[in-house]
């Protein structure tokens, strides 16, 4: 059987606000400019059709769909309804999952209905208090979002009370100038979100600017207030991930700590680029010059462009030679290794911060009786179910 | 070539010198009806025994 296979499906190349940090919109790269604004049902067709191609012929094991954007509601319910009702009909509905990442603004009861009716997992963006959020999450004319996000997420709350959809998740930008903590307790205990992660930045060598040490206190704040909850079930990928490789699992984010996962991003005009996280990298770091009509997967993972990234984060960078976690952390996120000059060989831009909170997690657990000896053979790379084939879940959502 | 193995160790030293300070310190005495190591940790770890299980639970998912 093969891979799991992510695809990141741009249903609309537009959004409804104006976040001042969008990789997408605000980034180097205008493609989205010339590109449908909603995705063409040319598009869909050769999805359907890829997918049902690339199961047939046993190169995927099972697809996740990442209903994506710009805001991907600006499809509009009848289109959605249309897609989802077409995918589920020309391939195995136990072979896709399909998931979906909003900005919640536009949610009403009329899209619950889709989402129950197709079985989407939603994951929403929220950055914490409405202080922060409306920093950086603003509506076209600057105003800020949050009590929109709020009453989208109150009915998605709502969805699952009553048993419609089987959870919400909830993707967070790391601000420092912030609690970590404050953050991390609004939304857990203040809004009831049990699944949810933290992003760094979108950031590279070429474009880093900041104060390392504000960093590693708002991570380890996260981790102590996610930490002191364990007991209690919340599902935070980024930590989960750290306490993970420390103990010799694999990692649950996609580009860090292990291997890179298969994904691959679908424009609204049928244009295939790689995973929609190394965007910021830029246009031709991405480009995959197959179009999705004429791909088959086993062309997509041969492009040059990909296996030059998986040699290169194959190896553990130069620079973390002497480090104590160099076996666990293998440099860092991928997206935070780049720099023009040279490509994906750097430690990540992050290195000082995520150095720390490693250090802290690895406290954590011997504080909390685990063995150090356990920790021990991780560092050394001796922990016997170490695999080096790590698996990693890339997405947020519960599927 | 230099490798990470001085680093490890004086990591490992640390992590030493805090999982001896959680073994040293004496079990609580206002609960009496479970073993004594296991009282050391759910202080420590101020949760309750349920929890705690659940949290062993929590962590063998790893």
């Amino acid at each position: 059987m093969g891979p799991r296979v992510e695809l990141i499906i741009k249903l609309a190349e537009r959004c409804n606000i104006n976040c001042t940090y969008c990789y997408y919109f605000e980034g180097n790269s205008k493609r989205f400019m010339h590109r449908s604004p909603t995705i063409t049902q040319t598009t869909v067709d050769a999805l359907c059709n890829f997918i049902a191609r690339s199961l047939e012929q046993q190169e995927a094991g099972d697809f996740r769909l990442i209903f994506h954007g710009g805001e991907p509601l600006l499809i509009g319910k009848k289109k959605f309804e249309l897609l989802c009702k077409q995918l589920y009909e020309s391939v195995d509905q136990t072979k896709v999952s399909l998931c979906l990442q909003t900005n919640a603004t536009l949610i009403d009861s009329e899209w619950i209905d889709l989402f129950q009716k197709y079985r989407i997992s939603v994951s929403m963006s929220l950055d914490g208090t409405q202080p922060m959020h409306d920093l950086s999450r603003v509506d076209k004319k600057g105003r800020g979002t949050y009590e929109q996000t709020i009453r989208g997420l109150r009915l998605l709350s709502e969805a699952v009370s009553d048993g419609k959809l089987d959870g919400v998740g909830c993707l967070v930008v790391v601000n420092p100038s912030f609690s970590g903590r404050d953050i991390y307790n609004h939304i857990v205990q203040d809004l009831g979100i049990r699944t949810l992660d933290f992003l760094l930045p979108d950031t590279t060598h070429d474009t880093f600017t900041g104060d390392m040490s504000s960093f590693s206190r708002y991570l380890i704040e996260v981790f102590d207030a996610w930490w002191d909850q364990k007991h209690k079930d919340v599902h935070l990928r980024f930590m989960k991930s750290v306490v993970s490789l420390l103990l010799g699992g694999p990692s649950f984010l996609g580009g860090f700590g292990g291997k890179l996962s298969t994904a691959f991003t679908v424009s609204s005009d049928g244009d295939i680029e790689l995973d929609d996280f190394l965007r910021v990298c830029g246009d031709d770091v991405i480009a995959v010059p197959i179009r999705l009509s004429d791909a088959s997967l086993t062309s997509l993972t041969r492009t040059d462009t990909l296996m030059k990234i998986e040699r290169e984060y194959a190896e553990i960078p130069l620079e973390c030679n002497q480090c104590a976690f160099k076996f666990v952390c293998r440099g860092g996120q991928l997206t935070h290794r780049f720099a023009k000059v040279d490509g994906f060989i750097r430690k990540s831009v992050y290195c000082g911060a995520l150095y720390d909170l490693f250090e802290h997690a690895a406290h954590a657990l011997v504080i909390d009786g685990i063995p150090i000896e356990r920790i021990a053979n991780r560092l050394k790379d001796l922990s016997p179910n170490h695999s080096k084939n790590f698996k990693s879940a890339d997405s947020l959502a519960l599927a | 070539m230099a490798d990470n193995s001085a680093e490890i160790q004086d990591l490992l030293a640390k992590l030493q010198k805090a999982g001896a300070k959680i073994s040293s310190e004496p079990p609580p005495s206002n609960v009496s009806s479970m073993s004594g190591d296991m009282l050391t940790k759910l202080d420590h770890l101020k949760i309750t025994p349920n929890e705690f299980n659940a949290w062993v639970s929590w962590s063998k998912s790893f």
